[in-house]
């Protein structure tokens, strides 16, 4: 072979390898949640939010500070604000709701809608 | 309609069990605050409220929500085992009896009795948005 042929090949060789390093580091692309995400990865994804609240509260609490109860703030402020002794520190989850006709309103538990919202509905009901 | 209220930013909407129909509805109630523990509160609700389907309101029909929803079936199992929201359940219940509910369902708007009526309950909401910005300017 000669010698332009064989830095050719060379050339060639480093080429296809820094493509494959390329490709095989390429993790944005796989790491990246799809649009057809299934329910259980989101659900994942909001089980790991609620361990990273819980977490944080745990760390508050540790600092003097304690974790107000969503439902307290967001209820009409007897549900959770003391009188149901360890719901005051129990973290409810939250997030925004993404599914059916309340898709992308905010949530905390049994609470939805803004936090700030001027005006508190609240339905006493039965399932049944 | 109400979620009309809740999206546009005047509402927040609560929903508190009431229990008045046994020991079937106690049980859906109780696994929709386990189902919260793993951020599934409303699906549960959703599935409980819209659906309506017998079976889940048994234990079976429960983990099978809970199966569909990708939650934790072993935490959802021991929080039913333990009965471990039945404080907030009876929580809620008394609260209603302190509010004066007698039947459900019944709405509260910034804590005034709701109106039966949708249209009613609606007029209302905006009433209380009304006053509320009148207090708060």
């Amino acid at each position: 072979m000669t010698r332009p042929l064989q830095l050719l090949a060379i050339a060639g060789v480093l080429l296809f390898i820094s493509l494959s390093s390329a490709c095989g580091s390429g993790g944005d692309a796989e790491s990246q949640p799809s649009a057809s995400e299934t329910p259980s990865s989101e659900r994942a994804y909001r089980q790991a939010s609620i361990m990273q609240q819980q977490e944080g509260s745990v760390s508050e609490q540790g600092d003097g500070e304690q974790q107000a109860d969503p439902v307290a703030e967001h209820g009409d402020g007897d549900l959770g604000d003391g009188e149901g002794g360890g719901e005051d520190l129990e973290v409810m989850a939250s997030g925004e709701i993404d599914f059916g006709h309340r898709i992308g309103l905010p949530f905390s538990r049994n609470v939805v809608g803004d936090p700030d919202a001027p005006v508190l509905i609240v339905e006493y009901s039965d399932y049944q | 309609m109400i979620e009309e209220a809740v999206r546009s930013g005047l509402a927040r909407y609560e929903y508190r069990h009431f229990i008045v129909f046994g020991a079937a509805s106690e049980f859906a109630a109780m696994a929709t605050e386990c189902a919260g523990d793993q951020g599934a509160w409303w699906e549960f609700k959703d599935a409980y409220m819209l659906e309506g389907l017998a079976r889940s309101f048994t234990r079976a029909g429960a983990l099978d929500l809970a199966r569909a929803e990708g939650l934790d079936l072993d935490q959802f199992s021991q929080c039913l085992d333990n009965d471990a929201h039945a404080d907030r359940l009876l929580l809620m219940r008394q609260q209603g009896i302190a509010d004066g509910v007698t039947g459900t369902p019944t709405f509260y708007v910034n804590d005034r009795p709701g109106a039966r009526a949708i249209d009613a309950l609606l007029e209302q909401i905006r009433a209380a948005a009304e006053a509320a910005e009148r207090a708060g300017s």
